[in-house]
């Protein structure tokens, strides 16, 4: 039996050093003691800083300057009972397509993509199911003529192939990674293009409406979808750490402690940041997960905090300062949350396992529940946020 | 911090470390690693021991030591560090055992997560809500992954068919 192997297999390692239980409980007095020493620190700072508030309040707003976000560090928890917001051009009722109403796109061409779901299906060993286009009316098509099947890393691990960074700035395209080849679809033509990547291909970054950026484990292509060619541009696996957007600005990769500036004409990261996390008391990020998207001078990003708490951060891209962030508590999956879009220069929509789609207010922390989403992967476009 | 807790911590370790390791050891394929693994998680849990130690520590600790060793792996298969590939199986004082030499290769060569699953399921022997729960996955993730790792398995391992077995 299975259990009997794993026993075999293991039962050469031998029991671990009897001060094992005592180095751990003395380093954790150490580390106890250095936060605290931080938590003073903090204090005073803290206390300096009211105080130099205080003596700068009476100045005019204009006078004041600074950027959108704060200055230092704020931690934001999500709220119990979150209140209720409308955006446009989503549906109150959520993101979830009606099968039976769904038009075929070849047929009802869209104005452009306001959303594009794929329900799920992989878990379950079965084909990908089909992208679902919401349009600006808020009439859905389904993407027909094109068989899509999961994506795969070189581990096995599958998953239906839509990336919440597949639609492009202006709403227009969706780009869908594949084995061995990229699939774009217009959504204003029902056109459909597959250009070949060699590769495991797994992620999707628009550069802008003609230049998609895909990613495979082993290197990133730059696709031009008007010529339909491919080239390489940066090696090494990049997956979701490379940024989405903007469209104009560098290319940034989000990575561990790490925030690099890239050039997609030389491997030699132009600048190097870390990511600094100082401001923000004890949270210290283990590692990233999911889609970092960018907007201006911030990028979010899904992460899970080294004392396990879920969290989302926004760090900026200047300087690698994590400049807020949400705590979303412990006891969720680590896919549970993911940015999807900025909606405004200071406003992230996330998808949440408990709640769906949510507003985060960067500048006031202000947390509140759009709409309900199904099972499935999701993208949304905001154009002019990426 | 007081020295009643930490002689309850050290009482409680001393009573799981070896299982623990072990189990650490068959996910991450290092001896190195699985006591970094350990070490690591029980600094957390030594941390919030005040908090802990009358709820459920052993859920943290597996919780913690899990997940590390999950996106360890993962961060090492990213950046292929050179040197820090998992130990070869090798002979233990019991003597050269085929099986478990064909079964630990075949081991390392599932995804970390299909690995963890795996131990969970059937070296912790846990249900499969609760595997879910310290993985931070869905219940269905756990039965796809158990499945895809044991098929695997027995692909990678086909003398040993009869004893990779569901259940």
């Amino acid at each position: 039996m299975i259990n009997d192997l794993l026993d075999q297999a293991s039962r050469h390692v031998s029991a671990p050093a009897s001060t094992l239980a005592g180095g751990a409980w003395a380093r954790a007095v150490r580390v106890r003691g250095r936060r605290r020493s931080v938590v003073a620190a903090v204090a005073v700072v803290a206390l300096l800083s009211v105080t130099l508030t205080a003596l700068h309040v009476g100045l005019p707003a204009t006078e004041r300057g600074g950027p959108d976000l704060a200055e230092k560090g704020v931690a934001d928890h999500m709220p119990a009972s979150p209140g209720r917001r409308a955006l446009p051009s989503l549906p109150a009722s959520g993101l979830v397509p009606p099968a039976d109403r769904a038009l075929p796109l070849t047929q009802w061409p869209a104005t452009r993509a306001v959303a594009v779901v794929q329900p799920a299906g992989t878990e379950d060993g079965k084909p990908p199911m089909p992208l679902y286009v919401l349009d600006t009316d808020g009439s859905w098509r389904f993407v027909d003529g094109v068989a899509l099947v999961s994506t795969r890393d070189n581990s096995g691990n599958e998953s239906d192939p839509l990336r919440p960074t597949s639609i492009s700035p202006s709403g227009r395209h969706i780009a869908v990674p594949q084995p061995d080849e990229v699939v774009i679809v217009d959504v204003t033509t029902g056109g459909r293009h597959r250009i070949a990547l060699p590769g495991l291909n797994l992620e999707v970054v628009w550069r802008s409406d003609d230049l998609v950026l895909v990613s495979s484990e082993g290197v990133t292509h730059a696709v031009d979808r008007v010529a339909g060619t491919a080239r390489p541009v940066l090696a090494g696996p990049l997956g979701p750490d490379l940024v989405a957007g903007p469209p104009d600005g560098p290319v940034l990769v989000l990575r561990d402690r790490e925030l690099t500036e890239r050039s997609l004409d030389d491997p030699t990261p132009v600048r190097r940041m870390a990511v600094d996390t100082s401001g923000l008391g004890s949270y210290r990020i283990a590692f990233w997960h999911g889609p970092a998207v960018g907007s201006g001078e911030s990028i979010v990003r899904a992460g899970w905090e080294v004392d396990g708490a879920e969290l989302v951060a926004v760090v900026d891209a200047r300087t690698g300062v994590v400049r807020r962030l949400l705590d979303l508590g412990r006891g969720r999956s680590k896919s549970c949350c993911e940015p999807l879009a900025w909606v405004d220069d200071h406003t992230v929509l996330l998808r949440t396992d408990r709640e769906g789609l949510l507003t985060w207010d960067v500048r006031d922390g202000q947390v509140r529940i759009v709409a309900g989403v199904g099972v499935g992967r999701i993208a949304v476009n905001f154009p002019g946020q990426r | 911090m007081s020295f009643d807790d930490r002689a309850e911590f050290v009482a409680f370790v001393h009573a799981r470390q070896h299982r623990l390791l072990r189990a650490a050891y068959l996910v991450c394929g290092d001896h190195h690693r699985a006591e970094d693994l350990l070490q690591d998680a029980l600094v957390k849990l030594a941390l919030r021991w005040p908090r802990l130690r009358d709820g459920d520590p052993e859920a943290y600790l597996r919780t913690v030591m899990y997940r590390d060793a999950v996106s360890w792996w993962r961060r090492l298969r990213r950046e292929s560090l050179p040197g820090a590939l998992p130990d070869p199986p090798h002979e233990d004082d019991t003597g050269f055992v085929p099986d478990r030499l064909a079964f630990s290769s075949a081991l390392a060569r599932l995804t970390a997560r299909q690995r963890a699953v795996l131990v969970l399921r059937y070296f912790d022997d846990l249900s499969e809500a609760r595997t879910a729960e310290i993985l931070g996955v869905s219940v269905g993730t756990v039965k796809s992954q158990t499945h895809t790792a044991l098929r695997r398995l027995r692909e990678l391992a086909p003398d040993l068919l009869a004893a990779i077995r569901e259940g």
